[in-house]
C-alpha cells in the first residue's frame, strides 16, 4: 500500500498517518473535559464551531499524557470528527507500507493499532490506523 | 430503485396518506363530488406514472379502479359500501405494491389475486370513460422535495452562523464605528430570522400524523364491531418531522386500544344508556415548546377494580399496597409491563405488551403520557411531546467546576441548600434532600460524574417525563442557553448520563446531561418517584421566588415557577396599543405585565412568565436573584400578594393571578372550585373566599363540572375534577384542621394548576 502519509510524533516515537484520512491539521486551543469517559479521551473542543471529540494519543498508545491543548490531526469516523493529539506534525510524504510482521516487532500496543511502517529518509515511522487509536480505550476497558 | 421509481415511490405513498381520509369521507357522503374528484385524480395520476416507467401491474389496478371512479363520475353507478370496499381493497393493494417497489426482496401478495380485486369492483355495466374537466378542488399548495440531509446540513450551518454572530457580538460592541455597529444589528436580526425559517422547514402540520387515522378507526372499529365516529381537530399544529414519525407508533397504539378496549359494542352501549355510536376525539395543541395530543373516548373507562385484582394476580404489587392505592394511582397501573385489561387476547391489543411500552417510547423523546379515567363514561390518554428535538432549552449548571447543560423543560425548581427550607441529610451511603418538608431521593452531579466535590449550595428539583423528581446538587446556575444539540461521539457516551453535546454562546463545547438517563442509572424506581408527586401535590404551592428591580424601581419577586426565562428584549421591541404594552418574544406578541415607565431606547431586561398555558413578559430593571419563598405578610393592595423580607430588604411579591390576568386582556375563565361542607360560616365566609382568592370561582354543595373539590376525608364523592382536598376529619365529625391557620390553608388550596396533571 504505498500513498501520502501525514508525519507526526507520539513522544519520542515517530508516526505516520493515512493522508487521505487528514482531514485537517489544527490547534486545539482550549479542552471542555467529559467526565467518565475512557482515560485516552481528553474532551471536547470547538473547532471551526463544530463540537470535536479530542483524543490523547499518548495514553492510546500505553505512553505519556500529553497537554490538553496542541497540535491535532482532525479525523472522522463512523460521522463522528475526532481530534487525535499528537506531539509534533512534521510534514506530509510519500510511502510504503511495510505490513507489521515478525520482522518489524512493534510490541502488543502499537501492533494492535498499526497497520505497519513505513522508512521515511532511512527512519521507520509506524502506520497508525485512526479508527482502532480512537477505540483503544475501550479495548482496554473490556479487557 | 432509479430516481424516477424512488420518485413515484415518494410521491404515491404522500397521495396515499392524503387519500384514505377521501375515501372514508365518501363513503360518508357519496355524493360528495369534490372527494370523488379527488380519489380519481389520484387513480388517474397513478396510472399516468405507471405508465412511462413501466409497473404494469399497479397500472393495471389503477386503471381498473379509475374506470369505475370514471363511471360514478358519469353517474352511471352510484358510490355504494361494497364499492368503497372494493376500492379501499385496490388502493391498499397499491400501497403494497409500492412499498415493494423500495425493498424488492420483500415478498407480494400473488398476481392472481390481482384480478378477485378488481372483479369485486362488480362492473355491472361497461364503463364509459368520462372525462370531466376541471376540479372543484383548490390548487394544492406549491412545494419541492428536498432530501432530509441537505435540511440537516442546512441546520448545521445556520447554528453555527449564530455562533459566529454571537462571538462577534463582544467585540461588535466594544466599537465606536456606528456603521459598523448598525451594519452588525442589521446582520445579527437576519441571522436569527434565518434560524427560525431553517427550523420552521423542519417542521410539518401534524395532519401528516392524523391523516392516516380515519383509516385506522375504521378499519379497527370494523374489525371489532364497534360503531365509532372519529373527531379530529388542531391539525395545523406544526411539529418536528422527526417527532412526527417518532409518536406515529404510540398514537396508534393508544387509538386502537381505545376502540378495542375502551369502547363497548354497540348493544353494551345501549343498555348502559349511551348512544350505539361512540366518539374517539383527538386534539392536538400546542403549548410553548410542547405539543399535546389528546386522544379522548367516552367507552366505559378503565375498571380499575378489575386492574388491581390483575396486577395483584400477576404479582405486580402486593395486595396490602393495592388496597391502599386511589383511584388515579389504580389507572397508572395500566403502564405496569405485562399487565392488560383485555379480557381475552384480540388480534388487536390484549396481549399485555402495550401502554409500559408507549410510555417508555415517549419519554424517551423527553415527553409524557397522562391518564384521566372516568369510570364508566371514557378514558384521556394525553401524549405530551416536544416540539422539536433539535434545539433545546437549557440550564447551565455547574458542578465540579465545570458547567454542564441540563434541559429546562427537565427541571422544576431549582432552591438554595440552607439550613430551613432546603437541605440534604445523609442516609446510610446515600442523600435525601428535604425541600419545604417534602423528602427526595437527592444525588450530587460532582459526585455522580467522579468530578470534585465541593459543598453543593443549590438543589435542582428535577422532574421526569414520568412524573417523578429527584433532586440534583450542584453549585451554581450559570445561564440559560438555547443549545442546537448532537449526539456524542461513542466513546463519551457512558452510562447514559449525558444526551449529547452543544456549542454553548460562548462558543465552548457543553456536555448536555439527560435527566432520565441520570434517574436511570441511579436506579430510582418508578414506584418510588411517584410516590414522591402525591406529597408535592400537596405542598407544592410555596416556592422559591426571583427578585428583581421593577421599571418604577419597586423591589419585587415573582414565583420562580411561572418564571420560564429571562431575556434582553430591545426598545423597539415593545409597542403600545390601548394604553397596554405588548412585546414581540421569539416572533409572537405577548402581553406585558405592567412595571413602570418603559425607557425610551435600549435595551430592556425581562421575565419570560408561563403558567403552562398562556405566556407573559415582565419588563424589569435588573434582576437580583433567587430566594426562597419566606413568610409573606398579606397586603390589601392590587396586584401585590404580600411583602417578603429578603436580606432585610422588604420586596412585593406580585399576585401571578393578577400579573396573568392584568396582562391578558381576554378574560381567563376561572377554575371552578367546590366546597362539598356542611355549610357553616366558617367554610362559606372563610375558606370560600381563600379558595377564591387563590384562583377559582367557588360553588357549594354540588361537584359539577369542577375542577378542584374540597371534602372531608372519607366523604369521597364522585367527580371528574382532576384535583381533590380531603381535609381531614376530627373527632366530632368537623374538620379538624386549625380553622386559622391562614399559611397551612393556602397550602391545601394549591393555586389553580392550568396544567393538567
Amino acid at each position: 500500500m504505498s500513498g501520502l502519509y501525514v508525519l507526526a510524533w507520539i513522544g519520542a516515537q515517530r508516526v505516520a498517518f493515512d493522508a487521505t484520512r487528514v482531514e485537517a491539521v489544527v490547534d486545539i486551543a482550549a479542552v471542555v473535559p467529559v467526565p467518565l469517559a475512557a482515560a485516552h479521551v481528553i474532551g471536547l473542543a470547538a473547532i471551526r464551531s463544530q463540537v470535536i471529540t479530542v483524543i490523547d494519543c499518548g495514553i492510546a498508545t500505553g505512553g505519556q499524557a500529553s497537554a490538553p491543548t496542541g497540535r491535532a490531526i482532525v479525523t472522522t469516523i463512523d460521522g463522528h470528527r475526532y481530534a487525535l493529539r499528537v506531539d509534533h506534525v512534521d510534514d506530509v510524504v510519500p510511502g510504503l507500507v511495510r505490513v507489521a510482521d515478525d520482522s518489524v516487532p512493534l510490541g502488543s500496543v502499537w501492533s494492535a493499532l498499526a497497520d505497519g511502517v513505513i522508512e521515511v529518509a532511512g527512519r521507520f515511522a509506524v502506520v497508525l490506523d485512526p479508527a482502532r487509536l480512537i477505540s483503544a480505550g475501550s479495548i482496554a476497558i473490556a479487557a | 430503485m432509479d430516481d424516477l421509481t424512488g420518485e413515484f415511490v415518494a410521491e404515491t405513498r404522500e397521495m396515499l396518506e392524503r387519500i384514505g381520509d377521501a375515501l372514508l369521507s365518501w363513503e360518508a357522503h357519496p355524493g360528495d363530488a369534490a372527494r370523488l374528484d379527488e380519489i380519481f385524480r389520484f387513480v388517474h395520476t397513478v396510472k399516468g406514472s405507471c405508465g412511462f416507467i413501466d409497473l404494469p401491474r399497479i397500472e393495471a389496478l389503477a386503471h381498473a379502479a379509475e374506470t369505475e371512479l370514471a363511471g360514478v363520475r358519469a353517474g352511471e353507478r352510484t358510490a355504494d359500501t361494497a364499492l368503497v370496499g372494493a376500492m379501499l381493497a385496490i388502493i391498499d393493494r397499491i400501497g403494497v405494491l409500492v412499498a415493494a417497489l423500495e425493498t424488492p426482496d420483500s415478498s407480494v401478495p400473488d398476481m392472481t389475486t390481482d384480478t378477485a380485486l378488481i372483479a369485486a369492483l362488480d362492473r355491472d355495466a361497461v364503463a364509459v370513460m368520462a372525462e370531466t374537466a376541471g376540479s372543484s378542488a383548490a390548487a394544492p399548495q406549491r412545494t419541492v422535495r428536498i432530501a432530509v440531509p441537505l435540511l440537516e446540513s442546512l441546520m448545521t450551518q445556520v447554528s453555527d452562523l449564530v455562533l459566529v454572530r454571537n462571538e462577534l457580538v463582544r467585540t461588535v460592541r466594544l466599537s465606536d464605528n456606528p456603521a459598523l455597529t448598525n451594519g452588525f444589528d442589521r446582520l445579527a436580526a437576519i441571522v436569527t430570522d434565518l434560524r427560525d425559517s431553517v427550523t420552521r422547514t423542519r417542521m410539518q402540520p401534524i395532519d401528516r400524523l392524523f391523516a392516516t387515522l380515519p383509516r385506522l378507526v375504521r378499519d379497527t372499529a370494523k374489525e371489532c364491531g364497534k360503531l365509532v365516529t372519529l373527531e379530529l381537530s388542531g391539525q395545523d399544529v406544526e411539529i418536528d418531522r422527526e417527532m412526527v414519525e417518532a409518536i406515529r407508533d404510540p398514537l396508534v397504539h393508544i387509538v386502537r386500544n381505545a376502540i378495542d378496549h375502551g369502547i363497548e359494542t354497540p348493544e353494551a352501549r345501549s343498555t348502559a344508556g349511551k348512544p350505539a355510536n361512540s366518539v374517539l376525539r383527538i386534539a392536538a395543541l400546542q403549548s410553548g415548546n410542547q405539543v399535546s395530543i389528546e386522544i379522548s373516548d367516552d367507552g366505559r373507562g378503565i375498571d380499575t377494580a378489575f386492574l388491581v385484582q390483575r396486577a395483584v394476580a400477576a404479582r405486580k404489587i402486593d395486595a396490602a399496597h393495592a388496597a391502599m392505592l386511589d383511584e388515579t394511582a389504580a389507572a397508572q397501573l395500566i403502564f405496569a409491563a405485562g399487565l392488560s385489561t383485555a379480557e381475552k387476547v384480540t388480534t388487536i391489543s390484549g396481549r399485555g405488551v402495550g401502554m409500559d411500552v408507549v410510555r417508555a417510547n415517549v419519554e424517551r423523546l423527553g415527553g409524557s403520557v397522562a391518564l384521566v379515567n372516568r369510570p364508566g363514561l371514557g378514558l384521556t390518554v394525553t401524549l405530551r411531546a416536544p416540539l422539536t428535538l433539535s434545539i433545546v432549552n437549557a440550564l447551565v449548571v455547574s458542578a465540579g467546576g465545570q458547567g454542564f447543560a441540563v434541559p429546562r423543560s427537565a427541571v422544576e425548581e431549582v432552591v438554595a441548600l440552607n439550613r430551613d427550607h432546603a437541605r440534604i441529610e445523609t442516609v446510610g451511603g446515600g442523600h435525601i434532600a428535604i425541600v419545604r418538608a417534602v423528602a427526595h431521593p437527592a444525588f450530587t452531579l460532582a459526585t455522580l460524574l467522579g468530578l470534585r466535590v465541593d459543598e453543593p449550595k443549590l438543589a435542582m428539583i428535577v422532574a421526569t417525563p414520568s412524573g417523578g423528581r429527584y433532586v440534583l446538587a450542584v453549585d451554581a446556575v450559570l445561564d440559560h442557553e438555547e443549545l442546537v444539540v448532537r449526539p456524542m461521539a461513542p466513546q463519551l457516551v457512558s452510562q447514559g448520563i449525558f444526551a449529547g453535546q452543544s456549542l454553548g454562546d460562548d462558543g465552548r463545547p457543553v456536555i448536555v446531561l439527560d435527566p432520565v438517563g441520570i434517574a436511570a442509572s441511579v436506579g430510582i424506581s418508578r414506584a418510588a418517584q411517584s410516590r414522591d408527586i402525591d406529597d408535592v401535590a400537596v405542598v407544592g404551592s410555596t416556592a422559591s421566588v426571583v427578585v428583581a428591580t421593577a421599571l418604577d424601581g419597586r423591589r419585587i419577586a415573582v414565583r420562580s415557577l411561572l418564571v420560564e426565562r429571562l431575556i434582553e428584549t430591545a426598545r423597539a421591541d415593545w409597542v403600545a396599543v390601548a394604553g397596554r404594552w405588548f412585546a414581540i418574544v421569539d416572533g409572537r406578541h405577548l402581553a406585558g405585565c405592567a412595571s413602570g415607565d418603559l425607557p425610551e431606547e435600549g435595551a430592556i431586561s425581562a421575565m419570560l412568565l408561563f403558567d403552562g398555558q398562556r405566556r407573559v413578559i415582565l419588563p424589569i430593571a435588573t434582576v437580583h436573584d433567587l430566594a426562597p419563598l419566606d413568610t409573606i405578610v398579606p397586603v390589601d393592595a392590587e396586584g401585590v400578594e404580600g411583602l417578603l423580607n429578603i436580606d432585610d430588604q422588604p420586596v412585593q411579591l406580585l399576585d401571578a393571578l393578577w400579573l396573568f390576568e392584568g396582562a391578558a386582556a381576554a378574560s381567563a375563565t376561572r377554575p371552578v372550585a367546590s366546597i362539598l361542607l356542611d355549610p357553616s360560616p366558617w367554610s362559606q365566609a372563610i375558606l370560600g373566599p381563600l379558595v377564591a382568592a387563590a384562583g377559582y370561582t367557588v360553588q357549594f354543595g354540588t361537584a359539577e363540572t369542577a375542577d378542584l373539590v374540597i371534602h372531608l376525608e372519607g366523604d369521597d364523592p364522585e367527580t371528574d375534577a382532576t384535583q381533590r382536598v380531603a381535609l381531614a376529619r376530627g373527632t366530632d365529625g368537623s374538620v379538624a384542621i386549625d380553622r386559622y391557620d391562614r399559611a397551612a390553608l393556602n397550602r391545601l388550596i394549591a393555586p389553580p394548576q392550568r396544567k393538567s396533571a
